[in-house]
């Protein structure tokens, strides 16, 4: 029994090494050494012209923010695409059948791709020698060239006035000339109504015909990047007024955060420039607090001149409880002392921050991109350590005091909604790999420490360094 | 480490057209197995594959990697080649299957891996209606409706006229199976 799919497959194998048979003559490939032409040695030059020609009008769209309602990328040209509407447009030039006239307009459709001199039979014979060379200096193809770069810059299709201009008019398009100059010396089409290209998109001459493409970006298209980093980050810790008025008294006092984490994140992109982020963080910060406390001690309860005692002590997010030996260093008569304790006190807190967001590109050129972005989060308090630094006592009765905090902070919210805003600036370091460096601010949506009517937030500015793989 | 096409394309768009030798290398067997299936001839497929070439190159620009590889975008450059030759040249139904004389002789002196090239020869000997809807259809994957496009015809006759291709091959294939000489030579 005959199967198609059978027949299908063998005609969709990869691997045709070994089929000699379809190999074709010699005649067909006039073998590598292709000679490029005045025209050919010129184009690196020309593409950085015409690439630094673009960006600057880039720069003026992206300034000014002139672009008209419908996006450039619905005009790119693809000969997927291209290629039935050619067909199309042949049929209509070809067909006997039809009444279409055999406009200049339909020529010039059916020259967008370069095709005019399509051989009338395929024994014409043409060497690819030819494409390097210049075929021709063929008029109604570089006018279907200019009508094709009209709709990819306009939308608009040329009139059949403007089509007759362009054939009144001696300074056609040349190899090396910018079409915007050409728009502009013909006088269809100042520069000023060009819409700006994006950074992607630049027009490309080649032989004898100009070409309009989405180019660099999608020669090398990237759909998504994952990358991994180190990163540092200030934090602010601020008490509500009733918080920071019940420890005034008590000259309370409480530094900055400073932290470091360990980032990775993967990004999606999309085509119109918008990216989806999400991201898993891994941070340490440590901030340090310190106030007085007052205590009263009592000789009775010591034994060898030593004295425990229970203390609760103060910090920017909620009480501890600690609890100090104190060794007093000479016998005294008093019952019982005033005694005024300065203590100093470091807190080192574990989050892990998991971030879902959107960034935009809002530059972009071959070698870097800047990307702004946002989002939300939740940040996972994962642990919480403290430690009593210094204890230092007025009474000089005493010789020494030591402490260590016996249970940390009890009001303390696990888990925090968070959002955060930044820039990310990408360096392309090879074609899979970026630098990011990117900061941002990281606020908190609820209270880091809350109890009663006493409350502190938490936020922070995180500014991380990492590579991004993109694939 | 060989370049991938994409990167290859983009050299090639940075100036160094030297490298179309590395892509014509890599692809031209697919490009004539194609081409094959919708000529008539080698020399025919050959035409079109230059033709084809031509395009790919000048249109390079609009390649578009994250679409589709290489391979299949420039394969249906190749493709539209072939149907723009076809149709213009009208696509008839005639059954001239008689003259598989060539194929005979190819067949003999051919030393290896004929199956493919068994299969090519004898949808190459298909009338070119034939050839091509049955071609479109069953190996390139177009629906109906797509062909019918493509080719100006309804598509009621695009089925009908893949049916007869497919009754015409898979006679020819069981004839070959039984005896080609006694039949053809």
């Amino acid at each position: 029994m005959l199967d198609w799919k059978d027949i299908k497959s063998k005609f969709s194998k990869d691997d045709l090494s070994n089929d000699d048979w379809l190999e074709p003559s010699k005649n067909l490939w006039q073998g590598p050494e292709v000679s490029p032409t005045k025209d050919e040695r010129r184009r690196p030059i020309l593409f950085w012209l015409t690439f630094g020609f673009i960006s600057v009008l880039v720069l003026i769209g992206i300034s000014f923010g002139t672009n008209t309602s419908k996006g450039i990328s619905d005009n790119k040209v693809k000969v997927e695409n291209e290629s039935k509407n050619e067909v199309q447009n042949r049929k209509d030039l070809f067909n006997p059948n039809t009444d279409t006239p055999r406009s200049e307009l339909k020529r010039i459709n059916v020259d967008t791709k370069g095709s005019s001199d399509q051989p009338k039979s395929p024994r014409y014979k043409r060497t690819l020698n030819n494409l390097f060379s210049g075929t021709s200096e063929n008029k109604k193809s570089i006018i279907g060239q200019t009508a094709a770069a009209t709709k990819f810059l306009t939308g608009k299709n040329l009139t059949q006035d403007e089509v007759e201009l362009l054939n009144a008019k001696k300074s056609l398009p040349h190899p090396g000339e910018s079409i915007f100059t050409s728009f502009e010396n013909l006088g269809l089409l100042p520069v000023s109504q060009v819409r700006p290209l994006k950074s992607s998109h630049r027009i490309v001459l080649l032989d004898d015909k100009i070409k309009v493409g989405a180019m660099d970006q999608k020669q090398n298209p990237k759909k998504a990047q994952i990358g991994f980093g180190l990163g540092v980050s200030l934090g602010f810790i601020s008490l509500n007024q009733a918080f920071s008025n019940h420890l005034a008294a008590a000259q309370f006092e409480h530094s900055t955060s400073q932290g470091v984490l360990g980032w990775t994140e993967y990004i999606k992109i999309f085509n119109n420039g918008w990216k989806f982020k999400t991201g898993l963080s891994f941070e340490r910060i440590e901030f340090e607090s310190s106030h007085n406390s007052q205590i009263i001690y009592l000789t009775e309860e010591e034994s060898d001149f030593k004295s425990d005692i229970d203390l609760v002590l103060s910090s920017p997010v909620g009480n501890m409880t600690s609890n100090l030996i104190m060794t007093r260093s000479q016998m005294i008569v008093q019952d019982q002392l005033d005694v005024d304790l300065d203590l100093a006190n470091r807190h080192i807190a574990y989050f892990i921050n998991l971030d879902l967001g959107v960034a935009k590109s809002i530059y972009s050129n071959d070698q870097s991109a800047f990307d702004v972005y946002g989002g939300l989060g939740i940040n996972y308090l994962s642990g919480l350590n403290n430690q009593i630094t210094t204890v230092q006592i007025t009474n000089q009765n005493f010789e020494s005091v030591q402490g260590v905090v016996t249970q940390n902070q009890q009001s303390m919210h696990v888990f925090q909604p968070t959002f955060n805003l930044g820039g990310q600036y990408q360096w392309k370091l090879d074609a899979y790999t970026n630098l990011s460096f990117a900061t941002e601010y990281r606020g908190a949506l609820n209270s880091f420490y809350e109890e009663q009517e006493y409350s502190s937030k938490l936020r922070r500015i995180r500014t991380q360094l990492g590579v991004l793989h993109s694939f | 480490m060989p370049l991938s096409d994409v990167e290859i394309v983009k050299a090639i768009l940075l100036g160094d057209s030297s490298k179309f030798n590395a892509l014509y290398v890599n692809h031209i067997r697919h490009y004539m197995l194609l081409a094959n299936r919708y000529m008539r001839s080698k020399e025919d497929a050959e035409d079109m594959v230059q033709e084809g070439l031509i395009k790919i190159f000048k249109n390079l620009s609009s390649f578009d990697s994250s679409r589709a590889n290489f391979r299949t975008w420039s394969k249906r450059i190749i493709l539209n080649t072939c149907l723009d030759y076809l149709r213009k040249n009208k696509l008839n139904y005639i059954d001239d299957f008689e003259n598989l004389k060539f194929w005979l002789e190819a067949k003999e002196k051919a030393s290896q891996n004929l199956e493919l090239q068994d299969l090519t020869k004898l949808i190459q000997a298909m009338p070119s209606g034939y050839r091509t809807i049955f071609n479109m259809y069953v190996i390139d994957g177009y629906s109906h409706v797509e062909i019918a496009k493509d080719l100006n015809i309804s598509v009621s006759t695009s089925k009908t006229q893949l049916l007869k291709a497919k009754k015409m091959l898979r006679a020819k294939i069981t004839k070959q199976d039984q005896n080609w000489k006694n039949i053809y030579a």
